[in-house]
């Protein structure tokens, strides 16, 4: 069944248009991947989807349900969740506190709890709740993020980037645990900078150029596609 | 040695009131991250409004308290849906010069219905208290324990709370709190009606404490506010209040030493001085620093 539809998406900064006319749908419980070169419209289509930007056109569909135009806070409490490109942790924030900003449009009172299941996933953090997130590491801020990200317990997340500027070891965590929440039942929309090792994890994968789809197919189909091997695979052959 | 002594009382119980208008004006930036001039001319505005139902109806010590704030509020928040809602998206410089216009408007609104200079405001208290060698005026000890309480009562709010800890989400990092689905533009309204109710309080006790009301009063709340969120530290609680006391005892020592007609310059003066040693203020904000380190851990 597909859980998000996106048909005909537009999406301009004053005059650059950052977004002409991308459609990509996305079926419960699979990850999907964006692919493209820096500026190609990847975070922009994201942040369309979760509502923290208007669309200029188009029409976004989550669950049956139109979704385009509306304000993330009145799209976030439907289930779909951001982790956006470059952290933004609330570093004055205690770790404890980011969670709980994570779990804001939740309702009341069961905060602690979802604090514990979520902490499952990210060990490292339990210890150093109390603190200032500033004191985390750059890893450890990612995965931050990351739990920040599931304590509104969404059923669609979107990863953007959350490998980057990280160790290869902990670039492997973050891999992990994205298998790790689809094998828990959250469909995903992920961009990556390592496209092979996105694609090996996605069933499906989108290639954008200046704002549009140029490519799309599942994930085997696109990994021994020569376009795609030529513009984002290639310098791994070398 | 007595002298300094009771000075320093006095300015630390006049410096409260500036520390509540310096904490209105670092919520209002916090969330904002644009000053907002017109906050003293909205406070002033309420203080009319106390006043008006003073001199027209005789009203009691707590309606013209209550007229006071929310007639603050009210004009706090028509200037945030004109300068800061509006102009949203605009430059931070929009903001500002907007809240300016606004300024100048709600003062002409208000000589505009009371023309003469000055208007009564009923005190609060008449009495004075000694403690050994020194004398505590009653409206000051008012003020100081007004000023305490609802410091204690904005900390409670924002560290106990679920909204509170919204509105420290929007200050520090407004794009991520919307990613987050906190709904930024209420969470902005709200800190400035926020504002608006502690400077509606610190109009209302330094009116009653000066008994009387002109609508210079909004220039003289905008200064006031400015200089001492300025020597504490641009968006930091704890640097208002210690800004706004700091200020109190400079004003009240230069009086003293130096007379009446120093006390501005040497309030300026040390204002300048603060510009070019230690911009920053007093509680310079350790994020900017946190996040530079941050960014070199990437
Ligand atoms: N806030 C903004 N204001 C103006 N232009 C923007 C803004 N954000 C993005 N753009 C422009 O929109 C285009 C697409 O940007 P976007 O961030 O969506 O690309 P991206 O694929 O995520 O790139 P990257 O891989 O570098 O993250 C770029 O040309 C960029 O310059
Ligand atoms: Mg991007």
């Amino acid at each position: 069944m597909t859980m998000l539809e996106v048909r005909n998406l537009h999406v301009t900064y004053g005059k650059v248009r950052a977004v002409r006319g991308i459609c990509l749908d996305v079926a419960e419980g699979q990850i999907v991947t964006l692919i493209g070169a820096n500026g190609a419209g990847k975070s922009s289509v994201m942040h369309a989807i979760c509502g923290v930007i208007k669309p200029q056109a188009g029409q976004i569909t989550f669950n049956g349900r139109d979704i385009s135009g509306l304000p993330s806070h009145r799209i976030v409490p439907q289930g779909i969740a951001q982790v956006p490109e470059g952290r933004m942790i609330f570093e004055d924030l205690t770790i404890r506190e980011n969670l709980l900003v994570g779990g804001y449009v939740r309702s009341r009172g069961t905060d602690d709890e979802r604090i514990d299941e979520v902490l499952e996933l990210f060990p490292v953090l339990r210890p150093r709740l109390v603190e200032p997130a500033a004191n985390l590491s750059g890893g450890q801020q990612q995965m931050l993020a990351i739990a920040r990200g599931l304590m509104s317990n969404p059923a669609f997340l979107m990863l953007d980037e959350p490998s980057l500027g990280l160790s290869p070891k902990a670039a492997e965590e973050v891999f992990d645990l994205i298998g790790k929440l689809r094998a828990s039942g959250v469909t995903i929309l992920l961009v990556e900078q390592n496209v092979r090792q996105a694609l090996a994890i996605a069933s499906r994968g989108y290639v954008l150029e200046s704002g549009q789809v140029i490519l799309q197919g599942g994930s085997t189909e696109l990994l021994s596609d020569e376009r795609l091997i030529n513009a984002y695979l290639g310098i791994r052959r070398h | 040695m007595v002298d300094f002594i009771q000075n320093t009382l006095d300015g630390i119980f006049i410096g409260s009131s500036y520390a509540l208008l310096a904490i209105g004006f670092t919520l209002i930036f916090g969330v904002m991250r644009r000053l907002n001039l017109s906050y003293g001319p909205s406070i002033m505005l309420g203080v009319f409004a106390g006043t008006l139902l003073y001199i027209q109806l005789n009203a009691g010590l707590l309606v013209v308290g209550l007229a006071t704030v929310v007639g603050a509020v009210l004009a706090g928040l028509y200037v945030e849906r004109i300068c800061f809602w509006a102009v949203r998206r605009g430059a931070a410089l929009a903001s500002m010069v907007s809240s300016f216009a606004i300024w100048m408007q709600l003062e002409e609104a208000v000589t505009i219905v009371f023309p003469d200079r000055t208007y009564p405001f009923p005190p609060l208290a008449d009495f004075t208290l000694k403690l050994g060698p020194f004398w505590v005026r009653g409206e000051h000890l008012i003020m100081f324990i007004c000023a305490s309480l609802l410091t204690i009562l904005l900390h409670l709010l924002l560290y106990r709370t679920r909204f509170g800890l919204a509105i420290r989400a929007v200050s520090e990092n407004p794009t991520a709190a919307k990613f987050m689905g906190i709904n930024t533009g209420l969470v902005v309204m709200f800190a400035f009606a926020l504002a608006s109710v502690i400077g509606g309080v610190a109009g209302y006790l330094i009116a009653s404490t000066d008994q009387q009301v002109t609508p210079l009063f909004g220039l003289w709340a905008t200064f006031k506010g400015l200089i001492a969120m300025t020597l504490g530290g641009m968006g930091s609680i704890p640097g208002a209040i210690a800004g706004g006391l700091l200020l109190g005892v400079i004003e009240a020592q230069s009086v003293w030493y130096l007379g009446t007609e120093y006390r501005d310059l040497v309030a300026y003066a040390v204002l300048f001085a603060f510009l070019v040693f230690r911009p920053g203020g007093l509680f310079a904000q350790k994020s900017a620093m946190q996040s530079r380190l941050a960014a070199r851990r990437v």
